[in-house]
């Protein structure tokens, strides 16, 4: 299972039919390829960073979709992309791997929470059980773990 | 994590070389946090551009490692996010300072305030 993001931006001067024709267009392509469409994340009218194609705001829209095995499907869709005339710029990337380390430093820091709560509970304690006694040694409150 | 970073900044000894001399005076740099250790986040998003902002410099160029106080990890992340967000014109490659769009044109959407030429970013 790959899971894909494409952005596109669009001409900002389209009609609102033109701007949904021309991503229902990209829903086809994708769904004739055999992929899902996840989600569509519709930014509006943006400026852009630098003047591309004579415009200096764009229409953008994020679409993410997951696809089995490609098939061509990519190679289909940017090329339908290139020649859109709506469309002033894309980019399309493979974000799987990118999820997948993401889940796992979640998963990580999941696991190492109760730990950390752990070791702060712990040091707290001794830091009041030290004030009782009367005796400081070093300074309270001082972090011993690393950074 | 944050009274640790205040214990390294009053005791001198704390750090590679967190102390200079000038003037006569003696001052303290202020420790570079890695902003995405800080914040834990796991995954620079290219389209997240208000934050991929504060690590460029005010002519689009990304801010080098000693500046930012990155790890060399997150600054690669950096990186690649910046240059995704660039091709997507969400930012400016370096030196292609933001100019205001001709009156005429096919661009007529967006209406923004004139900046003069040369006065800004400079």
């Amino acid at each position: 299972m790959r899971i894909y993001e494409l952005g596109v931006i669009l001409k900002p001067d389209l009609p609102e039919e033109d701007a949904q024709g021309s991503l229902d267009l990209i829903r086809t392509v994708l769904e004739e390829g055999g992929a899902t469409v996840d989600n569509v994340d519709d930014w509006g009218k943006r400026s852009l960073a630098y003047r591309v194609q004579g415009f200096w705001t764009g229409h953008y829209v994020f679409v993410r979709y997951s696809v089995d095995s490609d098939r061509g499907l990519n190679k289909e869709l940017v090329r339908r992309l290139r020649v859109a005339d709506n469309v002033i710029k894309f980019l399309n990337l493979r974000m799987d791997e990118d999820l997948r380390k993401l889940a796992k430093a979640k998963a990580r820091r999941a696991k190492r929470q109760p730990i950390l709560d752990a070791k702060m509970a712990a040091r707290s304690r001794e830091i009041s059980r030290a004030a009782e006694a009367g005796q400081h040694r070093g300074r309270p409150g001082r972090p011993g773990g690393p950074r | 994590m944050g009274d640790n970073q205040e214990t390294r900044l009053a005791s001198p000894a704390g750090g590679g070389g967190p102390r200079g001399r000038r003037h006569g005076r003696r001052y303290f740099r202020r420790r570079k946090v890695d902003y995405f250790s800080v914040n834990r986040i796991d995954l620079i998003d290219y389209k997240d551009v208000d934050m991929l902002k504060q690590f460029l410099g005010d002519r689009g160029k990304i801010n080098p490692r000693r500046h930012t106080g990155l790890s060399s990890k997150h600054q690669r992340q950096l990186r690649r996010a910046i240059k995704r967000a660039r091709n997507l014109a969400l930012l400016p490659f370096a030196g292609m300072i933001e100019r205001p769009p001709k009156p005429k044109g096919p661009a007529r959407s967006g209406r923004r305030p004139r900046i003069p030429r040369g006065a800004p970013n400079a």
